[in-house]
């Protein structure tokens, strides 16, 4: 990881393994919280296994999309 | 204590255990807790001695006050805008308290409550709920039109709105994950190469030349902790303010 905190443009850019690991912790937490929501609307609906599983893709896509937000350039500021 | 019974006990460091006999243990007050409040006073201490001088030409401390005020300052107007200026007292003392917490873990003896994902869980739950806060009384309803963006076709609302609020709801959990990994893991590989220095000097005549490499590896290591301490209470304040900047404008 590359001490970019200097500038206070966006975040810092990181090497490989720092982009790496933001990609995976994105992908890891939308997944955990699909798994979570969908098991906890299972236990209050009784409908297990159904929202799990569905809740599993919903998170599964919410990570797909949390990556690529983390590489879309972004407006700054305004 | 690492090297006891010739294994290598890395995650013992993480270990609450609570301070201040009998007192702390009746209320649960732990190490972490006492960190926490040291890291506080620290903090409060830096400000107040160093702004006290109030010099033209500031002197050590001064500066060191003054630049990580401004540094957060800019970070945030930075990212947020002029609407900035009221969540600035907020960001910097979350990332002061990160910053702190991280770098007193770095300390011999020292405990870093950071690497506890119940604490940044904590910390991170509470920017959750006050960018939600913030959003809901900027925008009112208009707040709900994030989950669903405009132009996207109508039938498309069932997938998209619950991949929207997962989306949201990975905020806090992503950026607790991120700090807590982050201390953990720096933490476990500095014990684990320090293990390796006390098993290989014991092994003979050889051990102390070979028990070297490791020692090396832990300089490095820790040099690399120092940079990852700031990096990550950095990352923590940045993503707050990225945050409340969607908070604000809404996209």
């Amino acid at each position: 990881m590359d001490p970019a905190p200097g500038s206070t443009g966006s975040l810092p850019g990181g090497g490989t393994w720092g982009v790496g690991f933001r990609a995976g912790v994105e992908v890891v937490s939308a997944l955990v919280v699909g798994v979570a929501v969908g098991w906890f609307l299972d236990r209050w609906l009784g409908t297990w296994p159904w929202l799990f599983l569905l809740f599993f893709v919903f998170g599964s896509v919410a990570g797909v999309l949390n990556v690529y937000r983390l590489f879309k350039p972004r407006s700054v500021g305004k | 204590m690492a090297a006891e019974g010739k294994t290598i006990d890395a995650l013992s460091q993480f270990e609450l255990a609570t301070v201040l006999g009998p007192i702390g243990s009746s209320v649960g007050f732990s190490q972490s807790n006492a960190h926490m409040l040291l890291a506080a006073g620290l903090i409060t201490a830096l400000i107040m001695f160093g702004m006290s001088a109030r010099a033209v030409v500031p002197g050590r401390l001064q500066s060191l006050a003054e630049s990580s005020y401004e540094f957060v300052h800019d970070l945030v107007l930075g990212q947020v805008g002029d609407e900035g200026k009221r969540f600035f007292p907020f960001v910097f003392t979350l990332f002061m308290f990160v910053l702190f917490g991280n770098l007193l873990g770095l300390l011999p003896y020292a405990f870093t409550f950071t690497s506890h994902i119940a604490v940044t869980f904590a910390l991170a739950a509470v920017v959750f709920v006050l960018i939600t806060v913030v959003a809901l009384m900027l925008h009112g309803r208009k707040f709900f039109g994030y989950f669903f963006p405009e132009g996207a076709p109508i039938w498309l609302a069932p997938i998209i709105i619950p991949v929207e609020i997962v989306s949201y709801l990975s905020r806090p959990v992503s950026l607790s994950i991120r700090l807590f990994a982050n201390m953990v893991a720096g933490h476990v590989m500095l014990k684990v190469f320090a293990t390796f220095i006390v098993l290989l000097g014991g092994l003979g005549a050889i051990g102390p030349f070979v028990a070297v490499l490791p020692l090396g590896v832990n300089i490095a290591l820790v040099g690399f902790e120092v940079l990852v301490a700031f990096l990550q209470a950095y990352v923590f304040a940045i993503l707050t303010s990225i945050y409340l900047h969607d908070a604000v404008h809404l996209h």
